[in-house]
Order: structure tokens, then sequence, then C-alpha cells
């Protein structure tokens, strides 16, 4: 590591971010993803590691990017909401959601980006969880405005899509 | 179970069960909120706003030294008390978004212009007042408060009422009430034309019917006060300057309520200022209370700083709105037959430091609301209450306001009330609840309750505490409430007109200008749906429709705030219009082309046809346009809302629990939720109303959510999201959600609001089926181990 450079794989493309210009050593990564390179899916709420929006995958697996500093994933993947489209099958099992008796897996959707990739570092571990695991591995997240079911629902359909499509 | 719900009328689109129209922008992060317009990446130059939050519940500063903060490298601006523009700024208001900026004679409320702008008075701790900076960073703003030297003078706090009321406490607002913390009784108040609070109603001999009734019971609870709103999106503005005009971002639910604000304030003309607003996330009503003071400061901080300045509230600043906190004490008497003859409502309102909407919470919407259309069978009734200001956070506009404080006790005494007669509470319901608007017994209420009680297996319900032990230390338990709808479209005429357009473009795909906006409450997917429910005649499917998004000031329709739960439907009955004069024009344009009489013809799902001779047709819709001058057609509609009264339909709810007697714990099994809405709009997203009532701020009032303020300073001590606990995924219960169409409102769809109302009866349906379960009630929720533990110790020793 170069001490004042980071180095990291974004979305897929690997990037050099230099200290002074595009981040500071005290910045968090979710400062530096949502404000200095403006990947505003990347959301902050409580900046305090309780609400889950601001989750990343590093690795593929979750993270909360409030809760580290931009040099910690030096050398990293890091993935962000913005590396998907229409096309993931955990976006579209979210999307879809409609019931009857489930309603929707989102309200507002400020809270959703940190779900969707919850839900993908989920079924990249476990591809095939119970309702219990989902319940456990999304209950670091806050939706307020209450889409629980729908969400659950949305994590179970999203398991059936990405073992016939294959890439959570 | 899953309830595919049966619409009454058949229609194309409106009410059918599809995903949102921007679920999949909202699960891919690209739906814009207010924060993700004004990152640093996006504006260039911007500066950062922070404002003193007051270190005393009962603060006056005496003098302030803010040289230190002016010298710092990064400040711009320093705004103080004593600035002479901030000394002539008005008093401002918290009133909620449809009455802020309508004219007297159509308020639902009175207003108080009790908030200061920058005053040199703490009311709370966490108070934003003093000084405000704007900085290079927020990090430097709030360091440079750090550095603001100020002399306070202090008195005691205080939180609950009595202590308010002693000799001694500190007059909070000397302005209405010189030397009480009791705001101004309305009897005192009606000789000068100024706000009015306390309401008082006597009607029919309520001694005399209590005195002949069968039995009669007394309750004594309080609800509100413990919970915040929580939410993800924290309230903020941006303003940016240009000249002597201004430009702002907010995620205020009213663009034009933003605009008419800054205008009153600042005396900038309207035309001078474009508000746009933005997604905003999850407020629960919060953002619904808009003139706060940072708009003003922000502005002025930005025009003295030359540069744009935002301001986002920190999460303590976000906490600092409450669940006002109201008592009633109730004596009710009833026959034996479950006629409910007489009932006495003594409240009491725990204000806060400031007004905002308290009188509303407690008896307003009883009067407004309760009596007319909850129990109006009801012959013999006497409201009495009084509000008092204290220490504790300002009550604001949450989610339920109002029903909910006025639910938990009827439901309560109702369930007692039957317990007393050896009745079910159901049959109270039916015989005693409904409106005029539909004679007795309501077909609405008896519609809802008997959907749910079937649902969670009523039947099985067993004398309270008398179920069976399970694992030898639980119990289990069922109970239910009842609450009007209450947001029809005849209440809704404090808001005024309401204006949409839509364009049709040369190859028929359409622009909604139906602005509004989107807190997640689905206006927009209800309207994109009724849209092309009203261009069936153009055969119009929801895909062909960009629903325009943003509510913007300048962009010629004035929006409508998302609060009420009636958004849905108000511009899908405005947006009935707004096509037939697209239909007019199509027809007119079609007419001339074929050198005929524009009242000759007709026209259904893209094709124009002589009247009558839909198989015979003239030419398509898609080649008007196209094979003319490619100018789009616009139908704009400016509808005020139906003002017949129609009543409203009604929501029951039902909950099964298990209490755990050795560890106080209590836990929802299954949800029921029933509500009739006369049109369900957009069924999936009423269906994720009900269920987010339930499993958010539902359970979260129930179970888990609650404020702790420390006594001695009046300091909250949870103002954030790890020790003020909001309910997850791992603790949601199964609900079921019921949709129903009984009762029919005013317009062509006829419905009423729902999102608002999916909470109101949550705790009190919980609340009895903890009596149920285990023969105690707690006056006050949440229902924690800790208070369960000491009802069921208390309930022993009494035995």
């Amino acid at each position: 590591m170069n001490s004042n450079e980071i180095s990291l794989v974004l979305n897929g493309r690997p990037c050099r971010l230099r200290e002074g210009r595009d981040y500071e050593a005290h910045e968090t990564l979710s400062h530096v993803l949502r404000e200095r390179l403006g990947l505003t899916g990347v959301r902050v709420s409580c900046n305090a590691g309780a609400c889950g929006a601001c989750t990343v995958l590093l690795n593929g697996r979750s993270v909360l990017s409030c809760m580290m500093l931009a040099v910690q994933a030096d050398g990293q993947s890091v993935t962000t909401i913005e590396a998907l489209d229409s096309s993931d099958p955990v976006a579209r099992a979210f999307a879809e959601e409609s019931g009857p008796g489930y309603g929707t897996a989102m309200q507002c959707g400020f809270c959703t980006p940190g779900y969707v990739l919850e839900a993908k570092s989920l079924l990249a571990e476990n591809p095939e969880p119970t309702r219990e695991d989902i319940r456990e591995g999304l209950s670091g997240h806050i939706c307020r405005c209450g889409c629980y079911k729908g969400i659950e629902h949305a994590v179970e359909r999203a398991a059936r899509l990405c073992s016939r499509e294959g890439g959570a | 179970m899953a309830h595919r719900y049966v619409p009454r009328a058949k229609h194309r689109y409106v009410g059918a069960y599809r995903p949102k129209i921007d679920a999949m922008d909202k699960a891919l992060g690209r739906t814009k909120f207010f924060d993700d317009l004004s990152v640093a990446a996006a504006v260039p130059r911007m500066l950062h706003c922070a404002i003193l939050n007051a270190p005393h519940a009962n603060g006056r500063i005496l003098s302030m030294d803010s040289s230190a903060a002016e010298a710092m490298e990064g400040v711009h601006a320093v705004l103080r008390y004593d600035d002479p523009e901030v000394l002539a700024l008005k008093p401002t208001t918290h009133s909620w978004t449809d009455t802020a900026i309508t004219p007297y004679h159509r308020e639902t409320l009175p207003r108080w212009w009790d908030r200061v702008v920058l005053g040199d008075r703490s009311r709370f701790v966490g108070e934003q007042m003093g000084v405000a900076v704007a900085a290079e960073t927020r990090e430097i703003a709030e360091e440079a408060l750090r550095r603001v030297r100020v002399e306070w003078e202090t008195a005691p706090a205080f939180l609950e009422t009595d202590e308010a009321m002693m000799e001694g406490a500190a007059i909070l607002h000397p302005e209405s009430s010189p030397d009480s913390n009791q705001t101004p009784h309305r009897l005192e108040l009606e000789a000068v034309d100024e706000s009015v609070d306390d309401i008082v109603l006597d009607v029919g001999d309520v001694e005399k019917a209590l005195a002949e009734a069968d039995a009669v019971v007394e309750t004594d609870c309080t609800f509100g006060g413990d919970t915040v709103h929580g939410t993800l999106d924290f309230r903020g503005v941006m303003v940016r300057w240009d000249e002597d005009q201004m430009e702002v971002w907010t995620n205020h639910y009213f663009s034009d309520q933003v605009r008419m604000h800054l205008h009153e304030m600042l005396g900038l003309p309207l035309a001078k200022i474009r508000v746009h607003n933005t997604n905003c996330g999850a407020h629960m009503g919060k953002y619904n209370t808009g003139e706060n003071v940072f708009f003003i400061i922000a502005a002025i901080l930005s025009r003295r700083a030359r540069r744009p300045v935002k301001y986002k509230m920190n999460v303590h600043e976000e906490f600092a709105e409450s669940r006002t906190a109201v008592n009633f004490r109730i004596r009710a008497g009833a026959m034996k037959d479950g006629r409910i003859t007489g009932w006495i409502w003594d409240g009491t309102a725990n204000n806060g430091a400031y007004t905002c909407v308290t009188g509303y919470a407690l008896t307003a919407f009883l009067c407004a609301e309760g009596m007319p259309r909850l129990f109006s069978s009801v012959e013999s009734m006497r409201i009495s209450s009084r509000v008092i200001f204290t220490n504790r956070l300002p009550g604001g506009v949450m989610r339920s306001i109002g029903n909910i404080q006025q639910n938990w006790p009827l439901s309560q005494t109702v369930d007692a009330l039957a317990e007393k007669l050896g009745l079910d509470p159901i049959v109270i319901y039916k015989k005693n609840f409904g409106n005029p608007y539909n004679p007795y017994p309501n077909s609405s209420v008896a519609a809802v309750i008997d959907a749910g009680a079937r649902e969670i297996g009523w039947e099985r319900r067993h004398r309270a505490g008398e179920g069976e032990w399970i694992d030898g230390c639980k119990k289990r338990g069922l109970g239910m409430s009842l609450h009007n709808q209450w947001h029809a479209e005849w209440q809704e005429n404090a808001r005024g007109r309401i204006e949409v357009c839509i364009r049709v473009n040369p190859d028929l795909s359409v622009l909604l200008n139906a602005p509004t906006k989107e807190t997640g409450a689905g206006g927009n997917s209800a309207a994109v749906l009724a849209c092309a429910e009203s261009l069936s005649f153009l055969g119009t499917a929801p895909e062909d429709i960009k629903w325009i998004a943003e509510g913007d000031t300048d962009m010629g329709l004035r929006d409508v705030p998302p609060t009420d739960s009636v958004v849905s439907f108000l511009l899908s009955e405005a947006l009935v219009g707004a096509a037939r004069e697209v239909k007019r024009e199509f027809l007119a344009r079609a007419a001339l082309i074929l050198g005929l009489e524009a009242a000759s013809l007709d026209m259904d799902d893209g094709l124009i046809f002589a009247h009558g001779r839909p198989d015979e047709p003239l030419m398509r819709a898609g080649d008007l346009m196209m094979d003319d001058d490619c100018v789009p057609i616009t139908g704009y509609n400016i509808r005020d809302n139906d003002k017949r009264p129609t009543g409203t339909g009604y929501g029951a709810w039902f909950a099964e629990v298990e209490v755990d007697t050795e560890t106080g714990e209590a836990r929802a099994l299954h949800m029921v939720i029933v509500n009739d809405v006369g049109q369900v709009m957009h069924a999936s997203g009423a269906e994720s109303q009900q269920i987010g009532g339930i499993s958010c701020i539902g359970m979260g009032e129930s179970f888990s959510e609650e404020l702790c303020y420390d006594r001695r300073t009046g300091a909250l001590l949870n103002a954030n999201y790890l020790d003020y606990r909001m309910q997850t995924l791992a603790d949601s219960p199964p609900v079921s959600p019921i949709l129903i169409e009984e009762w029919r409102g005013a317009g062509e769809y006829g419905a009423c609001g729902i999102a608002e109302s999916t909470t109101t009866g949550v705790c009190a349906a919980v609340g009895n089926a903890i009596y149920n379960a285990v023969g105690v009630r707690i006056g006050r929720p949440p229902f924690t181990p800790r208070k369960l533990l000491a009802a069921l110790a208390a309930a022993k020793h009494e035995r």
C-alpha cells in the first residue's frame, strides 16, 4: 500500500484514489463513495451501524460502509448498488414483489439498496436459506416503512431465481 | 393465508396488484433523495450549516462571544440571535402542511406562532437556537459552534404535567400564558382573534346516563410521549442564490408551502423563489410540519456567504419531534344489551416544549372526527381537556395522530365494559359504532369485524387469564380494536383545489403532471393507474405513462402534499376531468381532419369513430398528431373537493399474543388488519401499507420503542438508532392484510385514505390480547417486560 493512495476494484473497475484529492485518511468509505464519487445509492442515515442503509459488498460480503474507513478498502473489491442493473435476480425479486398478501418489498425505497446487497451476500453464502436464515441474515437493517413481509418473500423468491438463473 | 380482495366495480387498472411504478429504480438505488442531490460531488462550492443545539432545557442566553468561531478557517458566515435581520423576523409555526398556507376559514385546526428563528431562549434540550454557522464542512461548522462562548441563565427542567403546574416552574410560553404552563383555554380566547386549543363538549345528561347504566367502568390510559417517527432520511434543505433569486431543494412534503413560507418570512416575490422537493424516506408524517426554522437560517446564511448552503439534521435534531402524550380518564356506562348510554372523557396532553398540533391529538380530533364518525349513537357525553407545556420534545404530526391517542383508551374501555357486562366486545362495537351516513348497524363496521374475526379465529377467545399454560409459564390471548378510516374527500376541504395535467405526445405516450412528493405512500403509482384508467379511450397502459416525479414550483402546477394518506384518490379524482379535456381536444382535432362535427365523434381504445359505430373506425388516435403538426394534446384540470359528507369506512385490528409470565416478555403471534377503504386504488400498495402499519411503528410502539429522558436535566438519553430500538425483519410477526370495499365515498372512485390509519388500532388490539392472556392491563404502551412483570406481581399480590 502506497501511503497516500488506495487501489480498489470499484464496481468491477480498477481504480486508484489519491489522498487529498479523492479522499482523506479520516473519511469513511460511505462518505468517499457518496460525497466524493457520487455513488448515492449508498445511503447514509444513522452513520453508526444501526440501520444497514449504507451496506456495500466488500469482496462479495456485506459490510457497513459507514463503519469503516475508506483506506480499509485498499486492495479490495467494493460493490455498490450502482453495479447492478434490472437483470439482477435479487433486484428483480424486490422490484416485482406485489402480493396479494405480501404487499411490496419497499415503499419509500431509501433502505432498499442496503437490503438488496445484504440479500445478495446472504444468497452467495447460503443459496437455499430457510425463512429463519433470511430473518436473521437481514436483521441488521431497518425498513421504517415496515415492508418486512414483502422483503422476506422477495428474498425467498430471489433465492429461487438465483438457483434457476445463477448469480446472487 | 393470502386474501385477494374482491373489487366492487370492474376497473382496467385501478385497484390492481402490480409492482410500484418506481420499484426498480428504488431497488437499484436510482431514486434521488434530497441528500443525494446535494452531495459535494454534485454541488461545487457548497457550504454546510450547523445550528446550536441548546444544552439546557430552560436556558436563556445572557451573552455570547462568537469571535473565535468567526475567525476559524473554513467558516464563511455566522448568524446570531441578536443579528438585526434575525430580530426582525416574525415568529413561525410548525402547523401542518394542509393548514399552514391555507386561509383561516379553511383551517382544520388553529395555528400557533410560537417558534422563534434563532431565539435566545431554549425550551427543551437540543432545541435549535442562538447561533448558526456556514462552513466548508459540517465538521468545521460544528467545531465553530463549540468555540462559541455562551453565558446562560438556566432554570430546572420538568418533564411531567404535574411538575409543570407547580409553583416556581419556569413559564415556557409567557407570550400566550403569562402565569401558567397551561395553554389558554378556548373560552378565555374566544373574545380575541387568537389561536384556541382546549375544547369542551357537553351533550345530553351524562351523569344521569351513568347513574342509570347497568355497568360503569373507569379507565386511565396514556398514549404517546414515548416514540418518534424514526425516519431514515433526515430532513434538510439546500439554498442557492442567483442575484436576488433563490433556488431551494428539500425533502419537505410540500414545495409550495416552502415557497410561501420563504416569501412570507423574507419578503421575496414568489416568482423569485423556486423550490424543488425530492423523494423522501419513510417520514411517517414528520415532514408534514413544515415551517421549520432552518429554511430561513440556511437562506440568510447562503445569501451572506454568496455560496450554496446545505443544512441537514443530525440524528439528535431528527429525534426532536415525538408522538404527543395524551392521558384520558374515561367513565363509561352501558346497558345490558351493550348499548353505551353515556361517557366522560377527561384529557390532559403533555404538550412538550411547543404546541405544534397537540390540540388536534387531544380533543380537536375527538370532537371533529370521533364524535360524528366513530360513536355518534352515544347520546350523553362530556369532554374536558387541558394542554400543558413541559420540557419534553415537542409533539408532532406522527402517523395516526389523534386517532391513536383516542383509540387506545377507547378500546381499553370497550373491552372492560364488555367483560363487566359478560359480552363479546364485538357486540358492543356493532351496536354502538358508526356514523349518521350509514344506518345502524353500520355495514362497514360489521364487515371489517367479521372478516377480521374469521381470520384470527376469534371463536377461540377465552375469558381473561383462563387460557392453557404453555411450557408451564406462557399464556396466549386474543384482542381487537376498531376505528374509522377518517380521511375521506369531504374532510379534505381544507387543502383546497388540486391541479393535474395530462400531456399526450404524438406517439400517444403520456407525461403525467400530478405533482406530489413520493414518501413511500405510493401516490405516484396510484396516479399512474388512475391516469391509464381515465385514458382508456386512448388504450393507454400504465407503462405508457411517465410520472413527472419532482415537485417544482416553477413547473406551473401546485403540488399536493402526501398528508393524511389521501393523495392517491384525490389525484385520481382530479385526473378524471383532465382526461375528459384530452378526449375533447382529440375529437376536436379529428373533426377538423375528417371534416365532421366533433359532437358526432367518439373514441375508445385508440380508435375514433362516429357515435355508436365503434366497429367502423374513421381514424386511429395514434395517427392524429403524427399526420398533423405533432403538437401534443394537453388536458388540464383544477378540481375542488367534493364537499358532500359521506362518512368513512372502518378498520379493525386483531391480535394473538403470547406472554411469558416468568420473563415478562410479550410477543405477537399473528396480527390481522382489515380496512374498508371504499375503493382500493392500488392493491399492492394498500396491502403494503397495512403490513407496514403493523410491522414497524405498530409493533415498535407495542413492544420496543421508548424514549428515555434524564429527569434531572431533561436531556433525551437514547437519541440514536442503537438505543432507541426499532423493529427489524427478525422481530416482525405474521400479518394478514385484508382489504374491503363496503362503504362508498363521493366522486368517481369513492375511496378514503388508508396508510395513516393502519397504525391506529395495533397497540390497542395487542393490549387487549395481553389482558385476555394474563388478566392485567398496562395503562401506557410499550408493553415491556418491566411493566408486565410489575403488573403481574401487583395482580398476584391483590389476589
